[in-house]
């Protein structure tokens, strides 16, 4: 490893960076210089930079955890709140595009958690279930590609008219009334459809749910120790 | 630097076509920190190739920015630094607020001793305790009584207790009940009776020698109650559930007071934890099965060492003592 690791920042930005334009470190580096100085100059500007960046392709990042276009937006704008919250510019050590994909998927996955081990009738997620913060290793980071895979598989193995009904009501916003309006359907079945998508996707993710989260509570506990 | 992984199979990945051997491979791959910057930034070019859903970003960012207006609109209150004359101008208020504020402080603080008359006794230490209201306490070693100096035996009469303790309550004209409370999840109320309270670490029991006493608990957040008959044994467990039993001689739980000890069947185990709580001497067996070893009869001892010598004796069995650290051996 060469000394150039240029976006391993601490507090302060380093006045003189070592940029050597032949390593890929030094490309990392560079792609988030503007957005960097702009933080520099006025916090504002560099959130703004950072926010049209980055917003859409978070938003669609989250949506295959997620499955719904709303809960995806809302776990992306809280992430950068958080940023802003805790200024998180001034702390970093990683780039930016590092801490909000993996901030992303730490709430996406704290979120499904909470969807699919409560079955109960709770509108508001408690806060901190959605911020508990998980380390970060290669298996974990694995397993968020295979948890979406798996979410994305058990979509597709729905049957159509099943599978239409729920992404009508995750995508498309649309009230179950409207839904069973649209297709000429009873409302009960509308309801049935999306009962039964959920119960597939829980299916599907329950003991992997379960294991991802065991897995994680060890390195916790590593961590805290 | 590992080339070994490329964008390729990044992108074969995400789409779920790796191999389980390539996943090995990321996996070795990305124990390198600025690998894992790679992963995100293919991750992020990934994402935008593929792009599942449209946002409207501008319309996101808007409402981001308000959000944080306001929180900062919220907070900037508890910004604003005072006018400079702040403290001259106010001068006599701060002074007359700093006196309340000191005098509401020292009353805090010591509202413990204010309010209530602590008794409290060291180990080996038996105390009896004449009440306001005529009534009796024993408080065995190692406990702790307290009592309202204001208002007791007008309106209640409330103790805490902490430890063990035998009462004999008088009963008044007017019905009065008398409440003791612990800090385990249970009270004993009653008119008037003699009866025996242990509330220590490991268990609580309450046993009742005459009369009738009323016991309010609670199991997880149910309150229960339970009414006692004399000769009853009751028994709160740690999660504090109650069990009663009846027992034939009650006043063997209360004859700590003439400093006798009576034991029947009882295992040396619990006879070892019993001299702890009241003697504060720690005892070990060298081998476990001594310690299951049972012991009967009613003894007089004044202090630990009696009772040791007694029990060895019995057992015809040895100790060691060293200060506070007792060893059984055979």
């Amino acid at each position: 490893m060469s000394e150039n690791v240029a976006y391993a920042f601490n507090g302060n930005l380093p006045k003189i960076r070592v940029v050597d334009e032949h390593s890929v470190q030094g490309k990392i580096a560079d792609a988030e210089v503007f957005i960097r100085q702009a933080f520099q100059e006025d916090a504002k500007k560099g959130y703004e930079l950072l926010f049209r960046r980055y917003h859409r392709a978070l938003c669609s990042h989250a949506v295959r955890f997620v499955y719904s276009k709303e809960v995806a937006e809302d776990i992306v704008g809280d992430v950068f709140l958080t940023f802003w919250k805790n200024q998180v510019q001034t702390k970093i050590t990683t780039s930016f595009r590092s801490y909000l994909y993996a901030s992303v998927r730490n709430r996406a996955y704290n979120y499904l958690q909470w969807e699919f081990k409560n079955d109960s009738d709770i509108d508001e997620i408690p806060e901190n279930v959605l911020n508990q913060v998980l380390e970060e290793t290669p298996q974990t980071m694995l397993q968020y590609d295979e948890l979406f895979l798996k979410i994305e598989h058990s979509i597709t193995s729905l049957p159509p008219q099943c599978q239409r009904v729920f992404l009508m009501s995750r995508f498309e916003n649309k009230k179950n009334k409207e839904i069973a309006e649209e297709l000429e359907i009873a409302l009960k079945t509308v309801e049935a459809h999306i009962m039964k998508a959920l119960s597939q996707m829980r299916k599907s993710l329950d003991g992997y749910l379960v294991s991802l989260f065991i897995f994680l509570i060890f390195s916790n506990t590593d961590f805290s120790l | 630097m590992d080339k070994s992984v490329n964008k390729n199979i990044l992108f074969e990945l995400f789409s779920g076509r790796a191999t389980p051997l390539q996943k090995k491979l990321i996996e070795q791959w990305l124990l390198e920190p600025e690998n894992r910057e790679l992963y995100y930034e293919w991750l992020d070019e990934w994402e935008n190739q593929f792009i599942q859903i449209l946002p409207n970003t501008e319309d996101a960012l808007q409402k981001s920015l308000q959000k944080i207006a306001q929180n900062e609109a919220y907070l900037t209150p508890i910004f604003v630094e005072p006018t400079p004359n702040f403290f001259q101008q106010n001068f006599r208020w701060l002074a007359a607020a700093a006196v309340v504020l000191l005098v509401s402080f020292g009353v805090f603080i010591t509202r413990d001793y204010i309010f209530y008359k602590n008794y409290q006794t060291a180990f080996g230490e038996i105390q009896k305790i004449q009440l306001p209201d005529g009534s009796q306490v024993s408080l065995n070693a190692n406990s702790a009584l307290k009592v309202a100096r204001f208002g007791f035996g007008t309106k209640t009469r409330e103790v805490f207790l902490t430890g063990e303790a035998s009462f004999s309550v008088k009963h008044t004209i007017d019905n009065q009940r008398f409440i003791v409370k612990t800090d385990k999840n249970f009270e004993v109320e009653v008119l008037g009776t003699e009866f025996n309270v242990y509330a220590r670490q490991k268990e609580a029991k309450v046993v009742l020698n005459k009369g009738k006493v009323k016991l309010n608990y609670t199991v997880g957040k149910k309150a229960k109650q339970l009414t006692m008959k004399p000769g009853d044994l009751v028994t709160f467990n740690r999660i504090g559930q109650a069990k009663v039993q009846q027992i034939e001689q009650p006043q063997n739980y209360s004859a700590w007071q003439e400093h006798r000890f009576v034991f029947e069947q009882t295992p040396l185990k619990e006879v070892a934890t019993m001299i702890q709580e009241n003697f504060g001497v720690k005892i070990e067996f060298r081998d476990e099965a001594l310690s299951q070893r049972t012991i009967s009869g009613a003894f007089h001892a004044e202090n630990a060492d009696e009772l040791l010598q007694v029990i060895s004796e019995l057992l015809e069995i040895n100790f060691n003592r060293q200060d506070n650290n007792v060893t059984f051996f055979e």
